[in-house]
């Protein structure tokens, strides 16, 4: 169900107005779920056991409201223009914005682009003309593309169990594959923390062609473009644990009936290329939000020791 | 056996009672279930719908903005360029049809015209006293909202005294202009026969600011005739005079003197946050014009939003006491005293709006950035005597001695030398002092394009084209597609 965008002569933005929910459409999810497990043989004092789990999955919008072409999801930066879209035969939520191709180096470079771009300066990202018709059109969306969406290709997740004598031993892998993430939490102004990746802004022609120019001025380098798209791929230790149960006989006399020590490690490590705290970063406001990072706190890694006893 | 059947007779008794109790209740009408069109039943649901039309109002503070950062007399300043990225292109006039401040006008003012639509089109459903007084303000604030439109946008879609289904819009077509102003000028008609001159409800609108406004509205076609005799009447037979302090007009203290003709209500009692800044029930613009980061006396901390330039603040004449009681000049008003502040990466001109600007002791509740209790004077007589000196001067054949008199008043008013000229220079004269006495109140933008000089003014201004804002993308294309963009946009 959703609240798409109407007409304002309906008349529903008003205080305490919302437009009609209706029946968004139909998405289809098709994929292949896949679980093995198996259990070693029992071997003296050692067993083992591990399982594999993996989903394949292809999202994809199969209807929107009739008169309705796409509906409207999430905005980029504050007070900014919409980013993710529902649409008959894409992904849900998937991204819509400006494909670009490099930086402009110099002024003649602009000057002789077969393509106007509007309002750029050299250290500024060039937009690519999707519809070909000699301008960058910032007013609608001809020149607007496919970006990406925030559905994984693949996950898996992978659990070992192992113990020996009273040795314990468990962990927890889990990997999505092939989903893209926004990067929606950096604001040009001065005093604000920039990403380290900013140290390799342009400063001059031919310093870089990958991260445009800083600046406190009105540019179009933060219109929503593949520039703030970043693979979301990762592979995630969630959880690693050892433990140790003391002997039984050991403690039997002082009517304790098991001691285990142990040491647990959650989110210990995490392999991703994604530049911000934390690739999972799931969705701020339904479905049409998902794959946003608006700077979440990320998962805490946490390393934990216990003793737990049992009388 | 005796007690199964008193239990037996017990449950049966109650199974009764239970059914005859369903059938009772399946006879009357739910509770609760009023609904659009079992509405309009009891005056007290006249008089509720009339209150959410009137809400709409509160949305003054887009224009306080756009009127004044779209002009030569302020830059949109906050945060960052990016902080409400669409002020910063329409004070660059490098605005197109994909911006969020121009897409708000134009769902607000279609918010409050469907829900006086919603009243009129129900307006003889049933006959009480005290309903001719609710039509007659239903029609000034549809007239209203609908001149905000034709202001900003030209044509747009005219829609009377009904609803319009998802379904109907993609018929829906834009109205020329001078059939929407027919319809204004009909509505503020019929309002300012009905209506007061006093009421006792304070903010209801009186027959003056609907005389006043038809003037506008008259004014804004270049029917000076006409305007110069509504606008007179206003001035002849209304209750209104200018106050004698010009620097006290707009404290929350002063509200509802003399000078008021038409003000938008706020209250500073019920909180708010940024997530929908058209739910407040404060004015947003005081605190978004207020100086960032201050720690200081007299002022509040705020967003520098807005800022007046210098090119404004040099215009004044030597003496002239609105100088300073319009614009703020910070450093000349800290001197020597300990008082910091922050300059917002948005833009700093040293300026601030000093007629609307977060105040100590007119704070409202939090988020107190955006719940100031500071009304919006959407008209002063001083306005109205200045739009009487330009319809008379202007007018074929013009009053020149008239217009005179009417412009000294209010220069009178701030110890200003009189002006004694005439013909087309006297016309130039009362738009200069339109600049010195209306800055910061959202009307200097409007003003330049409806004189023409807007070219001329404001650095970027292309003439046929930005005498209007584009229609918003997304609403042409949520209405099938079939609207025209206005001109070169």
């Amino acid at each position: 169900m959703f609240s798409p965008d109407v007409s304002a002569i309906i008349g529903s933005y008003g205080p305490g107005g919302y437009p009609p929910i209706i029946n968004a459409g139909d998405v289809s999810n098709k994929g292949v779920e896949l679980e093995l497990g198996y259990v070693g043989k029992k071997r003296k004092d050692f067993n083992w056991s591990t399982s594999l789990n993996t989903t394949f999955l292809k999202n994809e919008v199969v209807k929107t409201p009739d008169g309705v072409d796409f509906l409207p999801g999430a905005s980029f930066g504050v007070g900014g223009n919409i980013a993710t879209r529902f649409q008959e035969g894409y992904a849900i939520g998937y991204f819509i914005g400006y494909e670009t191709d490099g930086i402009f180096q110099n002024q003649s470079e602009i000057d002789n682009s077969p393509v106007v771009q509007e309002g750029a300066e050299p250290g500024d990202l060039r937009f690519v003309d999707q519809n070909n018709d000699g301008k960058i059109s910032f007013s609608d969306d001809t020149d607007q593309k496919e970006l990406g969406n925030a559905i994984p290709t693949f996950t898996f997740g992978y659990n070992l169990n192992m113990d020996y004598k009273g040795f314990d031993f468990s962990a927890n892998l889990y990997s999505a594959i092939g989903q893209k993430i926004i990067r929606n939490y950096e604001r040009q102004q001065p005093f604000a923390n920039q990403l380290s990746y900013s140290i390799d802004r342009w400063t001059g022609p031919n310093s870089t062609d990958d991260n445009p120019r800083l600046t406190t001025d009105l540019t179009r380098n933060n219109v929503f473009s593949d520039y703030y798209v970043e693979s979301g791929s990762f592979l995630r230790l969630r959880n690693i644990q050892l433990g140790y149960t003391l002997p039984s006989k050991l403690l039997s006399r002082f009517k304790i009936s098991s001691t285990r020590v142990y040491i647990a490690a959650n989110n210990l490590v995490t392999i991703t290329n994604y530049q911000g705290y934390d690739p999972d970063v799931g969705s701020f406001g339904g479905a049409l939000a998902a794959g946003i990072d608006y700077g979440f706190y990320p998962q805490a890694r946490t390393i934990m020791t216990g003793l737990s006893i049992k009388f | 056996m005796k007690k199964t059947t008193i239990k037996l007779t017990a449950i049966f008794s109650l199974a009764i009672l239970v059914f005859a109790g369903c059938q009772k209740f399946l006879d009357i009408n739910p509770l609760y279930t009023q609904d659009a069109e079992n509405y309009f039943e009891t005056p007290v649901d006249y008089e509720r719908a009339l209150t959410g039309a009137y809400d709409l109002l509160q949305s003054s503070f887009i224009t306080v903005w756009i009127g004044e950062i779209a002009s030569d007399n302020a830059i949109a300043g906050g945060e960052s360029v990016t902080d409400t990225e669409g002020l910063h292109e329409i004070e660059n006039m490098s605005h197109d049809a994909v911006n969020n401040e121009i897409r708000n006008v134009f769902r607000w003012n279609y918010a409050g015209i469907t829900r006086a639509n919603y009243l009129l089109e129900n307006k003889n459903k049933i006959d009480f006293e005290g309903k001719d007084e609710i039509i007659a303000q239903t029609e000034f604030l549809r007239g209203y909202y609908y001149f905000e439109l034709v202001k900003y946008f030209g044509d747009v879609p005219l829609v009377v005294d009904k609803r319009l289904g998802a379904d109907e819009v993609t018929a829906v077509e834009r109205t020329p202009k001078a059939e929407v102003y027919a319809q204004i000028e009909k509505d503020l008609r019929n309002a300012a026969d009905i209506l007061d001159w006093t009421i006792p409800q304070k903010g209801r609108i009186t027959k003056g600011a609907c005389l006043s406004l038809l003037g506008k509205v008259l004014l804004y076609q270049n029917k000076f005739g006409e305007a110069a005799v509504i606008l007179d009447q206003v001035i002849e037979e209304g209750p209104y005079d200018l106050i004698d302090d010009y620097t006290e007009l707009f404290s929350v203290a002063n509200e509802g003197n003399s000078e008021t003709v038409f003000d938008v209500q706020y209250t500073g009692a019920e909180g708010g946050g940024y997530g929908c800044l058209i739910c407040l029930e404060g004015n947003a613009a005081p605190g978004f014009h207020g100086i960032r980061q201050y720690n200081g006396p007299i002022y509040g901390d705020g967003n520098s939003y807005n800022l007046p330039t210098e090119k404004l603040f040099n215009s004044f004449a030597a003496g002239d006491v609105r100088r300073d009681a319009t614009v703020l000049d910070i450093d000349a008003f800290i001197g020597s005293r300990e008082i910091t502040y922050a300059e917002g990466g948005g833009g700093h001109t040293g300026y601030y709006n000093n007629k609307y600007i977060k105040r100590k002791g007119e704070i409202g509740l939090p988020d107190n950035d955006l719940t100031s209790p500071v009304n919006y004077r959407v008209i002063r007589y001083a306005d109205v005597l200045l739009m009487a000196a330009e319809a008379h001067n202007r007018n074929i054949p013009a009053n020149d001695s008239k217009a005179l008199d009417l412009l000294n008043k209010v220069r009178n008013r701030v110890n200003m030398p009189q002006i004694s000229s005439g013909g087309s220079q006297l016309t130039e004269d009362i738009w200069m002092e339109r600049k010195y006495e209306l800055s910061g109140e959202g009307h200097r933008f409007f003003d330049l394009v409806r004189t023409g000089k807007a070219a001329t003014e404001i650095t970027g201004f292309q003439t046929d084209k930005h005498e209007l804002f584009p229609i918003p993308q997304v609403e042409i294309d949520l209405t099938g597609g079939n609207w025209a963009q206005n001109p070169n946009y």
